[in-house]
């Protein structure tokens, strides 16, 4: 990575109206069969899990592998799988904003894509897991004629319910007031007779207008104005200061879940620390592998450079690094803590019934990102997708131990049980994945996966600066 | 402080295109320019239109600061305030109840409450602000070239002057000017 | 060569104010031999993270490789020379001092006390002196490699320094993050051996952070007002003070979520060490320090208008890096905190032998209130003592690292509107 390799690394160099063209396409044309494929797995998946919500809501939660100490089973570990999925979104969007970093403004968008979906598949979770969510609106705290029946503000359980609903809000403003221009862009695109799209029948033109009525509507009426940019610019940059505090407590609300507990190893003061860091690790990965596919399915290769893979594969290494320190401080501290509880949890964690999860987990989280250090291992980019799979799959089970080891056994040997998770469990992994993937495969064909305005925005600035070869 | 009028110019900018000449320009850099040239001119309605932001547009077009972040400011603290009073009632006059041996009204274990309640007040104040200072929600509103959105720049002067004087000002930026109305 | 010297005037100034920290010190000796012990930990820890904070800072610019702050970077760099006054100091500490601030030294004691045989394998005398130099040896020879490297680059206009320095930048935080942890864990969390919370060494990193940049702050603004370091501009200034605010609410974040947290979980065996600093005069002290250190520079720096003027943003770094020697009291005054009464009223009987846990050992209280004329002191003596050997070590070299590739980038460097 040679410094003046740097220099204008990102530069497209390309007409506008062909950036538009080229980002459009996927958005303007007929899916081709490979898309279908995917897509009709995803929803057959999709259509898997929303049956094994309804069973579980008629059979009730027994079907699942959850017991009496181990209580939080695969809907926890999952709500916090997913939303640490979503927090890279934000943190590329808002955070990498904030630092003013380049290389941010091809992926923001599909990164903060994947942020809704995944807190979409989130927020789901533990509204089955209530047992009867037919009373979730009793989560909201509103007056109510129950008695009043407020709810328990003192409870991190509740401090949820507002930290996901705000974070969901909030993100999916900030992506839509991201998305205005583009829709502008897109509405424009059939009166200048850009429209990649061919109608050959009367309903094929009928859903063309309808169409650009709906963008109309989406655009709220943006023309591009000067006036309008200059409270636009400021905008985002106000939510992505808001966003970037909003992200770091939905990691720490979502950890003090467990660390206001007394159950020694939920019990540690990092692990705030340890939920966000874990987060951006996570969250990065699924980042990666999704951007890796996209920009090979979609002929992304000039705005989606290998220098983005690089620099996305050096936040894996970076955060890589974070999690192995943040488990050693946890490590170190329940050795110098003295406290034989403390202790007890590591060692049933080495050698007890779920040790073969905790090995997973350091194995695959913590030596992946490694082969950045090599230029051969970290140019090739298969490797590097099979890295953020083997590492996504290490979280899952990372949080795994940390939703279940403490619990299953804890203070009184008696009521000592272990959680094997039951064939419901697994579908509703699947089923979460089978979600996610839906909305995304969907997302990739209706909206423009890449901010063209923003990167129309930063090609006009290398021009300004001399530095574009147009 | 601010008089009311200056509050008001900054407030509410956008204007809509109404009267006057649409000049076409090139490129990004020429339509900095020709701001510069209008706002030089002494032209008191005027704006530019280009498919992203441009960077020293603001500078170039006299802007004044964006008031966004008062408005940020004051939703933040509505909603931070708002939230405390709600949760105070409840817990303390609705129906005070003690869990965990916490007391009623407990300032650090609501805080994670109030400060998502102020977030959340302060990011749709923004988003909101931000559509009532740049005019948005008139869905049938069209840019005054169709081109925009996409790879088209176009500065608009509002003021009624002659079409001589307009190509005075902007000399050869001009590539193309059409009469509003 | 391009340096810049200070006028003699100021220098006297900063001469005058290590006088005013000896004397406090003396005079904190005299009156109460526990107060100065612990007054000096706190004097030298608080060198130690005004040294340590540049060396951090420089290495994530050198392993970001950020084009903005090349400008500002000599002042930071520099920052590395004041470690070896603090090792000097916590050497003092640690051999002639250790009896009165370390119950675990005491082996009559540690023999009567389960928890502390437990730990005697991490916290006993000869390793601790052993952790001391390694850990001072780690940060003095990194930080001055780095330096040398970065000033090579001045003359040879190397652009493989700056990766070279990348890599070392790399290895530098990767040494510091484990270091720091240990070396917070050794001199601050030891002092109440029987406590323990993980997020304390996160903490202290928040704190540090804060404190060396509000230090750079004052250093590089003094500098500029009599006439040296043209080329950093109210746009540069402008992210140093995002930097101090971020750091300042993270500080605030990790204040939120160690005392929430155990507040919360209200375990005897960590409670005591909110409940000492919630007692009489310290609960003021607790919410001077909680209010000063981030509810007033929030405020202060929220607006964009004073992180630009140099006047405010002065103010500010004051107020940041006077909070965070507060900050340093606490912890260390903390552990000294007469907790008498806490023993006698408290709810039951494992909470009783909790807080006899907490309370000091053989006596060793600091009376009366935690913070007066003498901290003032040895704040303004330390600060003396900064700004004197960071400003004589920046005489001596150029003011901006002129062989940076990324020098005129840093040069042109323009916040938006």
């Amino acid at each position: 990575m040679s410094l003046d390799a740097a220099k204008n690394a990102y530069t497209i160099g390309k007409p506008y109206a062909e950036i538009d063209n080229d980002i459009l396409s996927p958005v303007e044309g007929f899916p081709e069969k490979t898309w279908w494929t995917w897509f009709i797995i995803s929803l057959t998946g999709l259509l898997v899990y929303l049956g094994v919500i309804g069973y579980s809501f008629v059979k009730g939660l027994g079907i699942f592998g959850i017991n009496s100490p181990v209580s939080w089973g695969v809907y926890i570990i999952g709500l916090v799988f997913w939303l640490e999925i979503g927090h890279a979104g934000t943190m590329i969007s808002a955070i990498l904003y904030l630092f003013r970093q380049r290389w941010r403004t091809s992926i923001n968008r599909a990164a903060e894509a994947m942020t809704i979906f995944a807190v979409m598949t989130a927020a789901l979770l533990p509204l089955i897991h209530l047992g009867r969510p037919w009373m979730v609106n009793w989560l909201f705290p509103y007056p109510n004629d129950r008695g009043p029946v407020w709810n328990n503000f003192n409870s991190p359980l509740l401090w949820d319910v507002y930290a996901i609903s705000t974070y969901f809000t909030v993100s999916l403003f900030f992506w839509y007031m991201g998305l205005l221009p583009d829709f502008a862009a897109m509405r424009d695109r059939a009166v200048i007779g850009r429209n990649q799209f061919k109608a050959k029948t009367a309903i094929g033109e009928k859903l063309l207008e309808m169409r650009v009525w709906l963008l109309k509507v989406a655009a709220l009426g943006w023309v591009g104005s000067g006036k309008a940019w200059h409270h636009y610019e400021k905008m985002v940059m106000l939510l992505a200061a808001l966003a970037t505090p909003l992200v770091m407590s939905v990691q720490s609300i979502l950890s003090f879940d467990f660390v206001t507990s007394v159950i020694p190893g939920w019990h540690s003061t990092i692990l705030p620390i340890n939920f966000i860091t874990g987060s951006i690790y996570s969250g990065f990965a699924m980042v990666l592998s999704l951007v890796i596919v996209m920009r090979s399915a979609f002929n992304m290769k000039a705005y989606i450079t290998d220098r983005h893979i690089d620099n996305l594969g050096w936040v894996m290494l970076f955060t890589g690094m974070l999690v192995f320190f943040g488990y050693f401080v946890e490590l170190f501290m329940a050795y110098y803590s003295a406290n034989g509880f403390e202790q007890y949890v590591w060692t049933y964690r080495f050698v007890g019934e779920y040790a073969w999860a905790f090995w997973l987990t350091m194995v695959t989280i913590l030596l992946p990102p490694h082969i950045m250090w090599f230029k051969k291992l970290r140019n090739n980019h298969t490797l590097l997708f099979i890295m953020t799979v083997i590492i996504n799959i290490g979280m899952w089970f990372e949080r795994f131990v940390i939703v279940v080891t403490p619990v299953a056994r804890d203070f009184l040997p008696s009521s000592w049980r272990l959680y094997v998770p039951t064939v419901w469990d697994v579908l509703v992994v699947l089923g979460e994945f089978a979600m996610f993937f839906t909305f995304f495969l969907l997302f990739v064909r209706v909206l423009p996966s890449i901010a063209f305005t923003e990167v129309k925005m930063d090609e006009a600035g290398d021009l300004a600066k001399g530095k574009g070869h147009h | 402080m601010p008089s009311f009028k200056e509050i008001k110019e900054g407030l509410f900018s956008y204007e809509e295109v109404d009267s006057g000449y649409v000049v076409r320009v090139k490129d990004a850099h020429d339509l900095l320019e020709a701001a510069k040239k209008v706002r030089d001119a002494g032209i008191n309605r005027f704006d530019t239109f280009a498919p992203f932001p441009i960077h020293g547009m603001s500078e170039a077009m006299g802007l004044k600061r964006s008031w966004l972040p008062f408005i940020t400011l004051i939703g933040g603290i509505t909603g931070f305030t708002a939230n405390i009073s709600y949760i105070g009632y409840i817990t303390l006059i609705d129906w005070p109840i003690i869990y965990g041996g916490k007391g009623f009204f407990n300032f650090p274990s609501m805080f994670p409450l109030f400060f998502e309640i102020m977030i959340l007040f302060a990011s749709l104040s923004t988003v909101g602000g931000f559509m009532a200072l740049s005019g948005m929600g008139s869905i049938n509103r069209k840019p005054p070239i169709s081109e925009a959105t996409s790879d088209g720049f176009a500065i608009w002067i509002g003021d009624t002057i002659p079409e001589s004087e307009v190509k005075k000002i902007l000399g050869s930026l001009a590539m193309e000017i059409r009469s509003v109305n | 060569m391009n340096t810049f010297k200070l006028p003699q005037k100021m220098m006297t100034i900063l001469v005058g104010f290590i006088g005013i920290g000896v004397l406090s010190m003396a005079v904190s000796f005299l009156l109460d031999v526990q107060r100065g012990w612990a007054g000096l930990l706190a004097f030298a820890w608080y060198l130690t993270i005004m040294g340590l904070a540049g060396g951090f800072w420089s290495a994530t610019q050198y392993v970001t490789q950020a084009k903005w702050s090349v400008v500002v970077r000599r002042i930071p760099e520099n920052t590395v020379h004041v470690l070896l006054v603090a090792f000097a100091l916590l050497a003092v500490v640690a051999t002639l001092g250790i009896g009165n601030l370390y119950e675990w030294s005491h082996a009559d004691i540690v023999a009567h006390d389960v928890i502390l045989q437990k730990k005697a394998g991490y916290l006993n005398t000869p390793f601790f002196w052993v952790r001391i130099v390694i850990y001072f040896a780690a940060w003095y020879g990194i930080g001055m490699y780095l330096l040398k490297l970065s000033k090579s680059q001045d003359e040879s206009k190397d652009p493989h320094v700056s990766h070279q320095l990348l890599k070392s930048g790399i290895v530098y935080l990767t040494i510091f993050a484990f270091t720091f942890t240990f070396a917070v864990t050794d001199f601050l969390m030891s002092l109440e051996p029987h406590w323990f919370t993980a997020l304390y060494p996160m903490y202290n990193f928040a704190g540090m952070a804060t404190t060396g940049i509000s230090t750079m702050i004052i250093l590089i603004l003094l500098i500029k007002k009599y006439g040296g370091l043209k080329a950093i501009g109210p746009d540069h200034m402008h992210d140093m003070g995002k930097y101090l605010f971020a750091f300042n609410t993270f500080w605030a974040y990790t204040v939120f979520a160690m005392s929430m947290l155990t507040w919360f979980a209200n375990l005897p065996e960590e409670t005591y060490f909110y409940e000492k600093r919630f007692t009489g005069d310290w609960a003021y002290f607790t919410s001077f320090l909680w209010f000063g250190h981030f509810l007033v520079p929030f405020f202060y720096l929220i607006s964009r208008d004073t992180k630009r003027s140099e006047a405010h943003l002065m103010n500010a770094a004051w107020i940041t890096a006077f909070m965070g020697f507060v900050d340093v009291i606490w912890m260390v005054y903390g552990a000294f905190i007469d907790n008498t009464a806490n023993v006698a009223h408290a709810e039951t009987a494992a909470h009783a032998e909790q807080a006899a846990h907490a309370a000091p050992h053989a006596g060793h209280f600091i009376h009366g209130f935690p913070f007066g004329f003498i901290e003032i002191g040895l704040f303004l003596g330390a600060i003396g003592v900064f700004g004197f050997i960071v400003l004589r070590a920046f005489e001596k070299g150029n003011q901006v690292p002129e062989g940076d590739p990324g020098l005129q980038e840093s040069l042109d460097f323009h916040q938006p509107l």
